[in-house]
């Protein structure tokens, strides 16, 4: 079924629908909160908050523009102003804990230790960014959005989603180099 | 100076968005200056490890809140109706009121809890007491005061009658 016809019936109140809609981008709106956040119970409670809010919003849906990019501009707002909001109460507490890596690491049985040790510098670098480039990096290199869509979802222009991809990946680079520099140094 | 320049072009020469002008000045930098070539290493690692970070499924749980979430909703507006109908105690206008009700609770309670109340209640019975009687002689003070106005009534009017207020004796 399209996803115009899918939100259509929604709006009906299908309870079928609305279970498509869930099935369709569930997924796609907990892995870009869990990359976001760096929790995973939060993740979940984040996903849910975002599915609200689409649920109350639908109605003001305009069947003009693109789903995909509607829905991924509701949950980056979402995310975004909930990390804003949360701001003092994370700062008490350390988050992209070493279990959420446990569970990327356990899906990728080939992988070497030194590359599994990238991953987890580079996921834990996502921290020291602000949330405009972790969001410009995450829809870009982790979910493999084009610079296009990345423009329509956060609503900037395409310049600016690139010099925010840039300057997120230059950032990570960095650090990456400057963990590797300390670990040949010990 | 260069380094700087050359550190702005690298992430779109790994996304092969550089014209070929901008592309060679980058490739002849990076073949002479070791540390822009690490950190051009650098993001060509992170940028391969950030593409094999596996998208999760998510668990059953969090499926069935989702389906579920409609009566989440339904749940927030009878909470935010019984909240809206409790409003009105938290207008300002309400205040003194509230402020009134919480010193007689607190009286209240200190009266209750007090361990010595019948302590209490001899001071208030003596307090009313006293009251009573300070009263009651007011009123007999008063009722004795009218009665004496009453006896002196003739000669008051005859005396404000003598009360030469015109000037008139004078002509």
């Amino acid at each position: 079924m399209q996803i115009e016809r899918i939100v259509k019936e929604c709006l009906k109140g299908s309870e079928g629908a609305w279970k498509m809609l869930v099935d369709t981008y569930s997924k796609k709106i907990f892995n870009l909160a869990y990359r976001f956040s760096g929790t995973y119970e939060g993740a979940e409670d984040m996903t849910q908050e975002i599915f609200l809010k689409l649920h109350n919003s639908l109605s003001k849906y305009d069947f003009n523009k693109n789903f995909n990019a509607w829905i991924l501009t509701l949950a980056r707002n979402y995310l975004i102003d909930n990390y804003r909001k949360t701001k003092k109460e994370r700062e008490k507490r350390d988050e992209f804990n070493e279990d959420i890596f446990a569970a990327d690491a356990a899906t990728g049985p080939e992988a070497d230790v030194l590359r599994e040790e990238k991953k987890k510098i580079v996921w834990q670098g996502f921290k020291s960014l602000s949330t405009d480039l972790r969001m410009a990096v995450i829809l870009r290199d982790i979910q493999g959005k084009s610079y296009e869509e990345i423009a329509e979802v956060t609503e900037v222009p395409l310049g600016t989603v690139k010099s925010r991809v840039n300057r997120g990946r230059l950032q990570l680079a960095k650090i990456l180099q400057s963990q590797k520099e300390n670990s040949h140094g010990m | 100076m260069e380094c700087k320049h050359i550190e702005k072009l690298l992430s779109p020469y790994l996304d092969n968005e550089l014209d070929p002008a901008e592309k060679k000045q980058v490739e002849e930098h990076l073949n002479q200056c070791p540390s822009c070539a690490l950190l051009y290493a650098a993001l060509q690692d992170t940028v391969d490890v950030l593409s094999e970070m596996p998208e999760l499924e998510i668990s059953e749980d969090l499926r069935e809140r989702l389906y579920t979430v409609e009566h989440k909703i339904e749940q927030k507006k009878s909470k935010a109706a019984f909240k809206s109908r409790l409003e009105f105690l938290l207008r300002p206008a309400f205040q003194p009121v509230m402020a009134a009700a919480a010193i007689i609770m607190a009286l209240l309670s200190a009266y209750t809890f007090h361990p010595d109340r019948s302590q209490i209640n001899k001071a208030i019975e003596r307090q009313f007491h006293i009251g009573y009687s300070k009263i009651s002689r007011l009123v007999s003070k008063a009722e004795s005061f009218t009665e004496s106005l009453k006896g002196q009534k003739e000669t008051i009017l005859v005396s404000l009658k003598d009360i030469d207020l015109f000037g008139e004796s004078e002509e």
